[in-house]
């Protein structure tokens, strides 16, 4: 394994998504070749004040 | 011992043959001689003109022999070209038969004419004339102490047949393999043989090397070189040219495109004479388009009409997103993602079929050979990436990304994200997986690497494959060959 830094300043809506809800979104890499769409996703769930909800894959299932 | 070192053997023997009917020749009494010493006269030079036309008759049956073996020689050759040519391609048997029966019949009559011993009876003749001519002639054992090493020791008739043999024996092989692999539409060959301290400097260029049809055609036009025949030289059948010890090993185009790999080209240089092939996927015509592209290389092509395509190919399922599932063997590919994403969902469906499919065992990665060949791929890679990056590796290799096309570059991203356990994206942001989805499945990392290298195979971006080479030589060479493996059923 790579190891790495853990604490890496988050910026963006990263930053904003933990400040807002006290942790990182939960995600199972379903946006994974879909970035922006993904950033998206978590500044309307900052907007809304709802929490980035992402379904855990099926079974069986690779992305 | 193969036939054509029987042949050499046989030579050895007619040798010894006609210098015992020599001998024997020498023991009438009807040769003249004067104070012990043969010497030139009519009478001896009329005689030892009829003894010499006789042993024609003499070495008949070896003779008679020799092209036996030799035959049976360049049969025997041709016969393992055609078992060679079914390894590549099962339909090599039936399609050889009639070019094997005619270029036998052209072999036997070459054979029939080339073995003449005339040449070499007018030699002995010579040999004999010039030593009795000599002042006072010569003694009956200095003859024959002179005739045997004429004949035996200095091995008059291999020396005078053997390139002649090699050759024959050679050119048929040749010519009859390469009637074979146009009948098979072989395109590319290695130039096998080896190299020695004889061999020639073009052949020593081009030993082991992978050539194509067009390379080797190319070869009339170079400037001379020692050994290659001046007139109607033909690089098929020639090879370098007089005693060459090589051959063409006519080969697909699919390892041809791992071999010229690792002579540096890349599988986009088969695109140029491959035959054109068409993939039908599915109903939705840009799956089809994707697939048919003219920079996806006929590797590609040909591993995916292999294969069963999945069950269904949508730009929808009924769970977000593009995935493929094994369970119900479906690939969902947003249209979004376009043909990267495809190719990466499609490049899950041939790992997971190759794991169904390759050993009972394969359900759960980890236990086949094939399992462990992509690990130990996966290891080495990993290995090279941290000597190369060494330090804050996944901060390095984002900087490094900045540098690209990121949109182009998310597989090398996912791959690093892999071997990161998903820091890669949930800590760096870039593009991958993230910790989540590696931690569910161990085997992810090795799922997803795969599937990226084949999208990088499939697009046939040579910036991008360069890249993806550079980083991870070990699993794109593992995806190669598990393509050429499926493109030409071996196991």
């Amino acid at each position: 394994m790579i190891y790495h830094k853990e604490n890496i300043e988050r910026e963006g809506v990263y930053k904003a998504y933990f400040e807002k809800f006290g942790k990182d979104p939960i995600t199972y890499g379903l946006y994974w070749n879909d970035l922006e769409t993904y950033e998206s996703l978590l500044a309307i769930a900052i907007k809304d004040n709802v929490e980035y909800l992402e379904e855990e894959p099926e079974t069986g299932a690779v992305y | 011992m193969s036939s054509i070192n029987r042949v050499s053997q046989l030579y050895e023997q007619l040798e010894k043959e006609l210098y015992s009917s020599l001998l024997s020749t020498l023991l009438s009494n009807e040769i003249v001689i004067n104070d012990g010493k043969i010497v030139f006269n009519t009478n001896n030079t009329k005689f030892f003109d009829k003894e010499i036309r006789s042993l024609t008759t003499d070495v008949k049956p070896s003779v008679s022999k020799i092209k036996t073996e030799l035959e049976a020689a360049i049969k025997s050759a041709l016969d393992k070209e055609v078992i060679e040519f079914t390894r590549v391609d099962v339909r090599a048997t039936e399609i050889s038969k009639p070019i094997i029966n005619r270029i036998l019949k052209h072999s036997n009559l070459s054979v029939s004419q080339g073995i003449n011993l005339d040449p070499l009876f007018t030699k002995i003749k010579g040999r004999i004339v010039a030593l009795v001519s000599k002042q006072g002639g010569i003694s009956l054992q200095e003859l024959r102490d002179s005739l045997q090493k004429l004949i035996v020791n200095k091995h008059l008739v291999n020396g005078y047949f053997e390139r002649w043999t090699y050759d024959i024996y050679n050119q048929y092989r040749r010519a009859g393999a390469n009637e074979i692999r146009k009948k098979l539409g072989l395109k590319f060959a290695i130039y096998e043989g080896g190299e020695i301290e004889t061999t020639r400097a073009h052949c020593d260029k081009y030993a082991g090397l992978v050539l194509s049809e067009k390379e080797i055609e190319g070869w009339k036009d170079l400037p001379m070189w020692n050994g290659r025949p001046t007139e109607g030289y033909d690089p098929f059948i020639d090879c370098g040219g007089y005693n060459c010890r090589h051959r063409w090993r006519w080969i697909t185009d699919g390892l041809a495109a791992i071999l010229l790999e690792d002579q540096g080209d890349g599988p986009k240089d088969l695109n140029i004479e491959a035959p054109a092939i068409t993939v039908t996927l599915g109903n939705e015509q840009r799956f089809n388009e994707y697939v048919n592209d003219s920079e996806v290389p006929e590797l590609v092509k040909n591993a995916i009409l292999k294969l069963p395509i999945p069950t269904e190919i949508k730009s929808k399922g009924l769970r977000k997103g593009s995935y493929y599932s094994k369970s119900t063997n479906s690939l969902i590919s947003e249209t979004k993602g376009g043909s990267r994403v495809f190719f990466h969902e499609y490049g899950h469906h041939i790992d997971m079929h190759k794991m169904r499919n390759n050993s009972t065992a394969e359900d759960i990665q980890g236990i086949n050979s094939r399992s462990i060949n992509m690990k130990d791929s996966y290891s080495k890679d990993l290995d090279l990436i941290k000597e190369k990056y060494k330090g804050d590796t996944l901060g390095l290799i984002k900087e490094y990304l900045k540098t690209k096309n990121l949109e182009d570059y998310r597989g090398l991203s996912d791959i690093i994200d892999s071997m990161s356990s998903g820091a890669f994206f949930d800590t760096y942001k870039m593009a991958g997986h993230g910790k989540r989805y590696y931690k569910s499945d161990k085997n992810n990392k090795y799922y997803e690497s795969y599937a990226q290298i084949f999208e990088a195979i499939a697009r046939n971006n040579k910036k991008y494959l360069d890249d993806i080479r550079e980083h991870f030589p070990n699993m794109l060479k593992f995806v190669m060959d598990d393509l050429n493996k499926i493109a030409n059923d071996l196991p």
